[in-house]
């Protein structure tokens, strides 16, 4: 017997509410959801297009998709394959859309796109559907045929690609990957697709403008139409007077020499220029963004017009050198290209090396000189690593500001940030994502867009304000935010990567909201709601900008606190911005879950009506119904204070109790009050006595 | 210091009243030798039981000495009545003294106040065990019920500092 069941004889005590069935076991055994999660289609798109999982086509496949051979039903001669993408990166959902239909002689044709469960691999996934381009590649048909003539690169490739990117263009999209891998001839030149994988991200660093090819491959972010007809060019060039040179080159000296005499001049290399492709590669080849020739050049050029142009000039701009390990530097570029590769070295000599009087003494460029400066003090031995980090890379971005934004082991521009980060969650590189994450929180994307000197995409700007509201993201660390909710807020078509609902492919809030309460019956009541990835997703798509805080149970700090009770919040509140959307099931779950919070109410009456309350508002279907019955100020208050009550009382009659079962104080009080009725009797007695002895003396 | 003080007035109060219960003391007798002369000595030797209760009982109350005096004058009174009937005679109080009868019924009365003394305290116990059974009934329902409500919890004294030492560890747990 336990101390306290000696004193007071609690041991055997039903607690008020134990034994209380709260029915939400047979209300989500019993619940079964109209939605499937990742959808009805099984290996087929549109009840027409069957994909035929047991013929992969490896020719078209790549790291972050998988195709397969496809079926027709309403034409089953027709060539089509499928990409089946991967659910942990984001895809060009825009490209995909804009050209879905969309005929045009020298673009694939994008038959489809959607949700397909996939028997082979158990889950859904994104599948896009493409016509099979007719032909050979350039690629296969270089192997045979070295080199083309000048005039029948303009008339079957030039013209043929110019009029892809201008339809291209229209729909306001960019292809990113033109190279000889993704031009077929067939009949007629055919550009292969460009939405299965981010842009760029596999196109060789030779057919990338100098700004990009520093860049990492998955860093670059979206590419302008100048990219599309550097890559052009460079096929061009490829086709007419062979690249083998350049290729041999490591990717590292072929940035160095572009650098340093610039890429013309690489590629130009004594190579005796017609008149009219003198144009076109003095056009195309410029290293000054501003000036490199975009998409109206090329088609006037096509047509025809003859521009005159100057070679570019060699990037070499100091008159003077500055050294920098053994090496002589004549330009900005070349400077912050050395600094980001040899980064360590660059941060113990930067101080050293006297950047700033080069700046002024060799550039002329005493403003310059003035800022590297004031950039130079953020670091020091004194300083942090994280503070150095900063100032190397605000460094190189004043050195060269059209480059890609460099930290030690980055290189991206800021609408690459996004992908980049996809690609850290996808592989797992947590000292990686730490650069990348410092780059965000110290503002460096907007730094760096101050100092680029060319004009700025509305694509830029709109990485550049998502990446600033990442920086307050960031700084929350609650259910919701962090680096999970950046991750959704630059990939807004990026599936949500819970484990819960990964194999389903959701992309909309409104499909995770409806895939939960599908899988209510399978999940709950042991899985907990505590998921940062469906959270932040759900914050994201909600546009939350607040942490959730349960004021209402500030009297309750534990369950304040709880994770899951503010995931549950959250998910309430996704569910109000739905109209009309009842999630029975979810509700259920939720209760459940609750349940188990309700240990932290101490007051069993209250804890009873709570799991009575749970049932009948699960069944509405509304989780915010669910949620309030335990975030409840008044029963919160009530609870916290009446405990305290309880525990006073609780104590005050342990006490009395103690000092009425003490037999030394009952002996006392016996030997007090015993004395008082002995005393009392005795002269009881003696009254009546002289009574009867006074009337006998008086003879009364 | 102010405990001394108190020491001291209690004792003083009683070292007052102890001289005002002699003076009242050698007054009666004084009075009582007047009107019973040789009967004052019947008195004395009838009273003995009192006088010892007097120096025996050492409590505050002193219910012992009271309760033996009022069973002994009891006791006494019938036979001081029969002397005082007669003139206080000399043959009388020596008639009432020599029968061996009267020395017992008078020695039997404070016997019995010495009866009550010791089973007053008895039967008192009996009585306020009685009493507090009832009070420990009540008061364990009435935490049988709290428990029930409030749970186990507050059978400890300290449950709501342990309540919030664990709301900090969990907190420092997290951070």
């Amino acid at each position: 017997m336990s101390p306290s069941a000696q004193g007071t004889g609690t041991d055997e005590i039903t607690l008020i509410e134990e034994h209380i069935d709260t029915g939400l076991a047979e209300l989500l055994r019993d619940y079964r959801s109209h939605y499937v999660p990742g959808g009805t289609n099984r290996d087929e798109l549109y009840d027409r297009f069957k994909i035929n999982l047991n013929q992969p086509l490896p020719q078209f496949s790549h790291e972050l998709a998988t195709a397969y051979n496809v079926t027709d039903n309403t034409n089953p001669d027709r060539q089509i394959y499928a990409m089946v993408l991967d659910n942990s990166m984001p895809y060009r959902t825009d490209a995909a859309e804009r050209l879905l239909n969309f005929q045009h002689p020298h673009l694939t044709m994008v038959l489809g796109t959607g949700t397909v469960k996939l028997s082979n691999l158990n889950e859904s996934r994104q599948v896009m559907l493409f016509d099979k381009p007719a032909g050979k590649s350039l690629a296969e048909i270089r192997q045979t045929q070295p080199r083309m003539h000048e005039h029948r690169v303009v008339d079957n490739i030039l013209q043929p690609l110019c009029k892809a990117l201008l339809a291209l263009s229209e729909k306001d999209l960019v292809h990113g990957s033109i190279n000889p891998g993704t031009v077929f001839i067939g009949q007629e030149l055919m550009l292969a697709e460009c939405a299965s994988a981010p842009c760029s991200y596999f196109q060789p660093h030779l057919y990338e403008p100098i700004e990009r090819l520093m860049c990492d491959p998955i860093g670059k972010g979206m590419g302008d139409e100048k990219a599309d007809v550097y890559a052009v060019g460079i096929l061009a060039y490829e086709l007419i007077y062979g690249l083998d040179r350049v290729k041999a080159l490591p990717k590292e000296q072929f940035i160095r020499m572009a650098l340093d005499i610039g890429i013309y001049h690489v590629l130009a290399n004594n190579i005796d220029f017609s008149d009219a492709f003198q144009d076109f590669f003095r056009g195309i080849f410029n290293d000054n963004l501003n000036e490199r020739w975009g998409l109206e050049q090329l088609s006037q050029w096509l047509a025809g017009k003859r521009f005159n142009m100057i070679v570019p000039p060699a990037p070499r701009e100091a008159s003077r050198s500055i050294a920098f390990a053994g090496t002589e530097y004549f330009s900005r570029k070349s400077l912050a290209n050395a600094f980001h590769r040899s980064y360590r070295q660059a941060l113990k000599e930067v101080k050293n090396i006297r950047i700033d009087r080069w700046c002024e003494m060799s550039l002329h460029r005493p403003e310059l000189g003035e800022k590297i400066e004031r950039i130079l003090r953020i670091g020091g031995e004194a300083s942090t690593e994280k503070n150095n980090a900063d100032m190397m890379t605000r460094l190189i971005a004043i050195l060269d500001p059209t480059g890609p934004i460099r930290t030690m082991n980055l290189a991206l521009r800021p609408e690459g940030f996004g992908l980049r980060l996809a690609d850290f969650a996808r592989q797992g590189n947590p000292m990686e994502m730490g650069q990348l994450l410092d780059a965000i929180e110290q503002d460096i994307p907007n730094y760096w867009s101050t100092l680029a000197d060319v004009t700025k995409s509305a694509e830029l700007s709109q990485s550049i304000w998502k990446l600033q509201r990442a920086r307050t993201h960031l700084k929350m660390k609650s259910l919701g935010f962090g680096f999970e909710r950046v991750l959704y807020e630059l990939n807004p078509t990026l599936p949500c990567q819970s484990p819960l609902v990964k194999q389903y492919h959701v992309t909309s809030l409104i499909d995770l909201m409806k895939s939960l309460d599908a899988l209510a019956n399978q999940m709950g009541p042991d899985a907990s709601f505590v998921d940062r990835h469906i959270t932040a997703f759900a914050a994201a798509k909600i546009d939350m900008g607040k942490e959730i805080k349960l004021n209402d149970l500030s009297m309750m700090p534990l369950l304040a606190r709880n994770p899951e009770l503010v995931a549950l919040r959250l998910l309430a509140k996704a569910q109000q911005k739905q109209d009309k959307l009842v999630l029975i099931g979810l509700c259920a779950w939720a209760g459940m879950r609750i349940e188990l919070m309700t240990n932290e109410i101490h007051n069993r009456v209250i804890r009873k009506r709570m799991k009575t309350e749970l049932k009948p508002a699960a069944s509405d279907g509304s989780l915010n119904d669910v949620v309030s019955i335990i975030v409840n100020r008044d029963a919160a208050s009530r609870d916290h204070d009446g405990f305290a009550m309880a525990i006073s009382l609780y104590a005050v009659n342990k006490h009395r109790v103690e000092r009425l079962r003490d037999r030394s104080v009952i002996n006392n009080y016996a030997k007090r009050f015993g004395g008082q009725i002995s005393t009392t009797i005795a002269y009881i007695i003696l009254c009546i006595m002289s009574y009867f002895v006074l009337s006998d003396f008086m003879g009364w | 210091m102010a405990k001394n003080k108190k020491q001291a007035i209690s004792k003083g109060e009683v070292k007052k009243r102890s001289n005002r219960t002699t003076i009242l003391l050698i007054a009666l007798s004084v009075f009582m030798v007047a009107f019973f002369r040789t009967g004052f000595i019947f008195f004395i030797l009838a009273m003995l039981p009192t006088i010892v209760a007097f120096y025996i009982d050492r409590s505050a109350s002193r219910s012992a000495y009271h309760t033996v005096f009022a069973c002994n004058l009891s006791g006494c009174l019938p036979f001081l009545g029969q002397i005082l009937k007669n003139g206080a005679s000399q043959a009388e109080i020596q008639a009432v003294m020599t029968d061996t009868l009267n020395w017992l019924i008078i020695y039997a009365a404070a016997g019995f106040g010495w009866l009550l003394v010791f089973a007053a305290p008895a039967f008192a116990q009996g009585f306020i065990n009685m009493l507090h059974h009832n009070q420990i009934a009540r008061l364990e329902r009435m935490q049988r019920k709290i428990v029930a409500e409030w749970g186990r919890e507050v059978e400890n004294n300290n449950a709501l500092l342990e309540e919030e030492n664990r709301i900090n560890s969990e907190t420092n747990a997290r951070k």
